[in-house]
C-alpha cells in the first residue's frame, strides 16, 4: 500500500493529463483525477472530488493538489463534510501542479509516508519558485520507509567502467523537479543505470527524481553523469545535450533571487507588495533621499589649508560616527558606513574645497559607485552611505534635510527608513510611507506600526517611473499601492479614512474598558513604552498597565550616563504619567541591536549571542545597582515592578533577585525613601529559558515573552536582516510549540506569563496566545483599542456560537 | 397564533422553499448583477441549486431543522458551480452542525445558527469585510440577529432583523471595490454594482424570515 494521489482542476482533461504523466513515473501509485464539472464542463465537481478522495486511499492516506481558486473551495469542503476520521489522512499541499504531482508520485511511490510526499509536493513548490524546500523524506518522524534515493551513495557501484561526462548547467533555477523528471523520462527505453551528482561529491540515481532535486543543483553550477551499460556514451551524449538546453528556462530572471527577493506583482495600476502597518493613505508621492550631489555656493568654507580642512573632517567624522553608534542598528552600520578608511582618502583628493565640500563630493563618488553595481545589495548600500554621510556634514555645520516640509499630508517613498525618520515623517505631517526595500520586522516599521502610519514595504522598482506629486494610494493592510486612482476609489478611500479615524476614536473610548473573559479571567492589556510621550500615549489609548518599559532611551543620548538622580527624575516623570497602573520596568538591554554610546558595547562581544542584557549588566554591578536604586527611588506611591532581559538560566535569575535585594538593602541603610518592586520577572526571549522554565520556579514572580528576540533566536534570523525576514514567521510550528511549552510549564508552576513582543499585538496571534492562558498583552499604545475591541468580540462570539451560556456572554460584553 | 414561536423542522422546510422561490424570481436580476462583475452566472448557479433542493424536499422528510440544513447543503454543494456552491454549502453545513438535533429553535439559537454559516463563509473563502462579497450582507445580518435575539425576539424577528441589516450591508456593497473572487480581477470597475452574492445573501434572509413568520402565526 501507498499514499494516494487526487488532482483537482478546472479542467478534466487537464487532471487527466497529469495524472498519466504522474503515473508513467510511478505505476504503482493510485493516482484519481478529479477535473471539470459533472457534466465535464470547464469547474469542479463536489462530487468528483470527494469520490476520487476516497478511491485514492487505502489506509495510508491522500496527498490533494489542485489548480485555480475555487478548486481549493471545493476540495476543502468536500474533506469538511467527509468522514473526519478518513479526512484527517488528507493533505491538501499547494503546489504547482505538473511538478507537485510528478514529486508526490515518485515519492509515494518509493514508499514514502504521507508527511514525505507532501513533503516531496511542497519541495517541487519551493524548487520551481527557486527557494531551497526541504528534503522530502527527511520528515525525520518514526521509523517510515524512506526513499531509497538517500541511501544512493552506500550502493555498490555497478559492474563495468561508465561513460563519464561533466556538463555546466544553464538554466538559472537549475534541476528542480521538472528538469529533473525531464532527465529521468529521457532514460525511458534503456537498461543504462546513470548517477549525477557534483564533481567529486556525492550522487545520486538520475532516476530518482526526488533524489536528484535534492542535490539542489543550480545555474552556474558543474555536474558529472557517469552512465553504465551497453549504449552508455550515446545516453550521456542525449544527456548532456538535455542540460545544456535549458530546459526551455534559460531566459528566465538570473541568478538564485529567492522569490521573496523578486520584483512585487504590478497588476494594472495596482502595485502589490507586502504589508507594514495597517491602514489607508491617499497623498501625492513624495521621494526621500534626493539630496543634491554638490553642496549649495558657499556651504562649504574653504580651509585656511589642506591640513586644517583633513583636521575639521577627521573630527567630524570621529564624532559623526560616535553619535551614529548610538542610534539603533541603522546607525551602527551608518558608523561603520562614514568611518570607511577608502572615503577618507576620497576626500583627501579635493580638501582644498574645504572638508564640507570635500566629503560630500566624495560620498556621492563611492554612493553612485555602489548604485550603478547592479546588485540589489550592493545598491541598498549606496543610499545608506548618503544618509550616513549627512551626519559628517552636520557636523561641519552643514545641514541638508532629507525629509523636507513637502511630506505634509503626503506619502514618503524610501528604499528604506531609519527607525528615528518615522516620528520625523509623522511630525511633519506624512500620511502614509512606502519603502522599496526593509522587511516587516524592521525597526522602523515597528516603530510606524506603533504611531499609526500606514505603510507598505518591498515594492522593488515598481514605483520607480511614476513622478514625485503622483496621486498613491496605500494599502497597509493588503500590502498594495495603486497609482493615481481614479476618482470614485479615491472618494471611496477618503470616506473610509475617514471612518477609521473615527472608528478608531471610538475604539480608543472603548478600550478604557476591562477586558474579562467569559470564564471571569481577566487579561490585561498593556503597553510597551519608552519614553514620557509614550506614557502619555498609553493612557490616551486606554493602557491598564505597562507590561514593558524600556530603559535604553533614557540612557542613549545621554552623555555623559546618567547618574541615580537623574535616572531617578525620568522614571519619575514617566510614572507620574501613569497613576496606579502597574509598571514593569526592564533593567537596561544593552548589546544586540541596543548599542549605548557611553558604554562599552560592542557589535561582536556584546552582539545578539554575546554579552547582552542582563549578562551585562551582571558583569557590570555597579550599572545594575544605579538602576535598581532608581527605580525603587521613583517607584514610592506607584506600582512598579522590574523585570530583566536575556535570561538564560536559572541562576542568573537568583543573580537578579539578589541584585534588587541589595539594592532596596542599600536604600534602607542610606535612609532614602524607596518602595520595594511589587514582583521581579525575567524576559522570555532565549529558547533555553522556554524549553526549561521550570528553573526559575520559586525565583522569579512571572514571565514576559519577548517574541521578536524569541522568533530570531529559535529561528536563528537576524530580524534585522532583510534577507531572513521570511523565516520570522509567528505562525511556525516552531515558535507555535516552543510557546505551548512555555506556558504548559509555566501554569504547573503558578508563574504568571505575559507577552510583550509583537505577537501581542497581532490580532491574528492575540486570541491563541489568550487561549493559553497569558494574563497580560503588552503591545504598541496605537495597537490597544483595536486589539482589545478584536479580542471582545471574539470572545463574544464564542460565547454566542452556542458553548457559552449567554450570561457568559453578556458578562463579555459588558467587559 | 400558536403557542410555540420556535423554528420547527416544517418552518425551516417553509423557509427554504420560500428561499428557493426567491431565487427563482430574483434569477435574472442576479444574473445580471453577475455578468456586470462577475462571470454571469451566479443567478442561474443557485437557482439551479436550489431546484434540486425543492425536488428532495419533495421526497425527503427531514425530522429536525439541523437535518433540513444539512440536505440543503449537500445538494447545494453538488450542484451549484463556482465558487458559490462551497461557499453556500458550507454555510448550511456549518448552520446545520450549530443546529444539531435540537427539534425546535429559539430567537438565540437561530442567532448562533447564523453566526456559525457566516463564520463558515469567512474561513471558507476568507474574505474580509468590506472585500465586496457576501461576507458584507452576512456580518451586519448576524450582528442584528444576535442584537435582536438579545433584546428577547422570536425566530421570525430574529432572521427580520437579519433580512434588513443584509438588505443594507448588500446595498453598501455597490460603493466597494472587490478584493475577492473574479469581480477582483475588474479593481475599480467593480464600485457602483451591488455584489449578487451579498445580494442573493439578502434575498434568502428576507425570503426565510417571512415564511418563519407566516408559519408561526398560522
Amino acid at each position: 500500500m501507498t499514499v494516494g494521489l487526487v488532482l483537482v482542476s478546472h479542467s478534466r482533461q487537464l487532471a487527466d493529463g497529469v495524472a498519466a504523466l504522474a503515473a508513467q513515473m510511478a505505476p504503482d501509485v493510485s493516482i484519481e483525477p478529479a477535473g471539470g464539472t459533472d457534466t465535464d464542463e470547464i469547474g469542479t465537481s463536489f462530487e468528483k472530488i470527494s469520490e476520487a478522495l476516497n478511491a485514492a486511499d487505502s489506509g495510508d492516506g491522500v496527498v490533494v493538489l489542485y489548480d485555480l481558486g475555487s478548486a481549493q473551495l471545493t476540495t476543502e469542503t468536500a474533506i469538511e463534510f467527509a468522514d473526519q476520521e478518513q479526512a484527517a489522512r488528507w493533505r491538501m499541499v499547494d503546489a504547482p501542479l505538473v511538478e507537485g504531482a510528478i514529486a508526490a508520485a515518485v515519492a509515494a511511490a518509493g514508499g514514502a509516508d504521507l508527511d514525505a510526499v507532501a513533503a516531496a509536493a511542497r519541495t517541487a513548490a519551493g524548487a520551481a519558485t527557486g527557494g531551497s524546500g526541504s528534503a522530502a523524506g527527511n520528515s525525520g518522524q518514526g521509523p517510515g520507509p524512506e526513499p531509497d534515493t538517500m541511501a544512493e551513495e552506500h550502493r555498490p557501484e555497478p559492474p563495468g567502467i561508465p561513460a563519464v561526462g561533466q556538463v555546466q548547467i544553464v538554466n538559472p533555477l537549475g534541476l528542480h523537479a521538472r528538469p529533473s523528471a525531464e532527465l529521468a523520462r529521457s532514460l525511458a527505453g534503456t537498461s543504462a543505470t546513470v548517477r549525477i551528482g557534483r564533481p567529486g561529491e556525492r550522487e545520486v540515481d538520475l532516476r530518482s527524481v526526488l533524489g536528484v532535486v535534492g542535490l539542489a543543483l543550480r545555474g552556474g553550477d558543474q555536474v558529472q553523469i557517469r552512465v553504465w551499460g551497453p549504449d552508455g556514451a550515446a545516453v550521456l551524449g542525449r544527456l548532456e545535450q538535455a542540460i545544456r538546453s535549458g530546459f526551455g528556462e534559460a531566459d528566465q530572471p538570473a541568478g538564485g533571487v529567492p522569490a521573496s527577493d523578486a520584483e512585487p506583482r504590478v497588476v494594472g495600476d495596482v502595485v502589490h507588495a507586502t504589508a507594514g502597518a495597517n491602514g489607508l493613505a491617499l497623498g501625492p508621492l513624495v521621494r526621500l533621499g534626493a539630496l543634491p550631489a554638490t553642496l549649495p555656493d558657499g556651504a562649504s568654507i574653504p580651509a585656511e589649508s589642506e591640513q586644517q580642512a583633513a583636521e575639521q573632517l577627521d573630527a567630524a567624522v570621529i564624532a559623526a560616527a560616535k553619535t551614529l553608534a548610538g542610534q539603533g542598528e541603522f546607525g551602527q552600520a551608518h558608523a561603520a558606513l562614514v568611518a570607511d578608511p577608502q572615503l577618507r582618502s576620497l576626500a583627501a583628493k579635493r580638501l582644498a574645497d574645504g572638508a564640507a565640500g570635500a566629503w560630500w563630493h566624495a560620498v556621492n563618488e563611492q554612493a553612485d559607485r555602489l548604485e550603478a553595481s547592479g546588485d540589489e545589495l550592493v545598491a541598498a548600500r549606496g543610499v545608506d552611505l548618503r544618509e550616513a554621510g549627512l551626519s559628517v556634514l552636520a557636523e561641519l555645520g552643514v545641514h541638508l534635510d532629507r525629509i523636507g516640509p513637502a511630506v505634509s499630508g503626503a506619502v514618503a517613498l524610501a528604499p528604506d527608513l531609519g527607525p528615528a525618520e518615522v516620528p520625523e515623517l509623522v511630525r511633519r505631517g506624512a500620511v502614509g510611507a512606502v519603502l522599496s526595500g526593509s522587511s516587516t520586522t524592521a525597526h522602523a516599521v515597528i516603530v510606524a506600526r506603533g504611531l499609526g502610519l500606514p505603510l507598505v514595504l518591498r515594492t522593488g522598482s515598481a514605483l520607480d517611473r511614476w513622478p514625485s506629486g503622483t496621486t498613491v494610494l496605500v494599502d497597509g493592510d493588503a500590502g498594495t499601492v495603486q497609482i493615481d486612482p481614479p476618482q470614485a476609489v479615491a472618494d471611496n478611500a477618503r470616506r473610509r479614512i475617514a471612518e477609521a479615524e473615527q472608528r478608531a476614536e471610538e475604539l480608543r473610548a472603548a478600550a478604557a474598558e476591562p477586558l474579562v473573559l467569559p470564564d471571569g479571567r481577566r487579561v490585561l492589556i498593556a503597553a510597551n513604552i519608552g519614553s514620557q510621550a509614550d506614557a502619555v500615549a498609553a493612557v490616551a489609548n486606554g493602557a491598564e498597565a505597562v507590561g514593558l518599559l524600556r530603559t535604553e532611551l533614557l540612557v542613549l543620548d545621554r552623555n555623559p550616563y546618567p547618574d541615580e538622580d537623574a535616572q531617578t527624575a525620568d522614571l519619575t516623570a514617566i510614572f507620574d504619567e501613569l497613576g496606579d497602573r502597574p509598571v514593569v520596568v526592564r533593567v537596561l538591554d544593552a548589546g544586540g541591536d541596543k548599542p549605548v554610546a557611553t558604554l562599552d558595547v560592542g557589535p561582536q562581544r556584546n552582539g545578539f549571542l554575546g554579552v547582552r542584557g542582563l549578562r551585562y549588566l551582571l558583569e557590570n554591578p555597579h550599572l545594575l545597582r544605579t538602576q535598581l536604586r532608581a527605580i525603587c527611588r521613583a517607584a514610592v506611591g506607584h506600582r512598579i515592578s522590574v523585570m530583566a532581559p536575556m535570561v538564560t538560566v536559572g541562576t542568573e535569575a537568583q543573580a537578579f533577585r539578589e541584585a534588587v535585594d541589595d539594592a532596596v538593602d542599600s536604600l534602607r541603610q542610606d535612609d532614602v525613601p524607596h518602595a520595594r518592586p511589587e514582583q521581579i520577572g525575567i524576559m522570555i526571549e532565549v529558547p533555553a529559558a522556554a524549553l526549561a522554565a521550570e528553573q526559575f520556579a520559586g525565583v522569579v514572580d512571572f514571565f514576559s515573552v519577548g517574541s521578536n528576540d524569541l522568533t530570531s533566536y529559535l529561528m536563528a534570523a537576524d530580524r534585522t536582516e532583510p534577507g531572513v525576514a521570511e523565516l520570522l514567521d509567528p505562525q511556525s510550528p516552531a515558535l507555535q510549540r516552543i510557546l505551548d511549552a512555555l506556558t504548559t510549564t509555566a501554569a504547573r508552576e503558578h508563574i504568571p506569563v505575559a507577552v510583550c513582543g509583537e505577537m501581542a499585538g497581532m490580532p491574528d496571534q492575540a486570541l491563541g496566545l489568550v487561549r493559553r492562558g497569558v494574563f497580560e498583552l503588552s503591545m504598541a499604545p496605537a495597537k490597544i483599542p483595536a486589539i482589545k475591541h478584536l479580542l471582545r468580540s471574539a470572545l463574544a462570539s464564542e460565547a454566542a456560537g452556542g458553548r457559552g451560556t449567554t450570561a457568559v456572554g453578556a458578562a463579555a460584553d459588558r467587559a | 397564533m400558536t403557542s410555540t414561536t420556535g423554528c420547527t423542522a416544517a418552518s425551516t422546510v417553509a423557509a427554504v422553499r420560500a428561499a428557493a422561490e426567491a431565487i427563482t424570481e430574483h434569477k435574472v436580476e442576479l444574473t445580471t448583477l453577475d455578468r456586470q462583475i462577475g462571470d454571469g452566472d451566479h443567478g442561474e448557479n443557485l437557482a439551479r441549486g436550489f431546484a434540486a433542493v425543492l425536488s428532495k424536499l419533495d421526497t425527503e422528510q427531514p425530522a429536525t431543522p439541523g437535518a433540513v440544513l444539512k440536505l440543503v447543503a449537500t445538494t447545494l454543494i453538488s450542484t451549484v458551480g463556482g465558487a458559490s456552491g462551497p461557499l453556500f454549502g458550507t454555510a448550511f453545513l456549518r448552520a446545520a452542525t450549530t443546529a444539531g438535533d435540537e427539534p425546535e429553535l429559539d430567537g438565540p439559537m437561530v442567532a448562533a445558527v447564523l453566526a456559525a454559516a457566516r463564520d463558515g463563509v469567512v474561513s471558507r473563502g476568507k474574505a474580509e469585510p468590506q472585500d465586496k462579497t457576501m461576507v458584507d450582507a452576512l456580518i451586519p445580518a448576524v450582528a442584528a440577529a444576535e442584537k435582536a435575539a438579545t433584546e428577547g425576539a422570536d425566530p421570525a424577528q430574529v432572521l427580520h432583523a437579519a433580512a434588513q441589516a443584509a438588505d443594507q450591508g448588500a446595498a453598501d456593497t455597490t460603493d466597494l471595490q472587490a478584493r475577492k473572487g473574479r469581480a477582483s480581477y475588474l479593481g475599480e470597475r467593480s464600485v457602483g454594482h451591488v455584489d449578487p452574492g451579498a445580494r442573493s445573501t439578502a434575498y434568502l434572509l428576507a425570503a426565510m424570515a417571512g415564511a418563519v413568520e407566516t408559519e408561526h402565526s398560522r
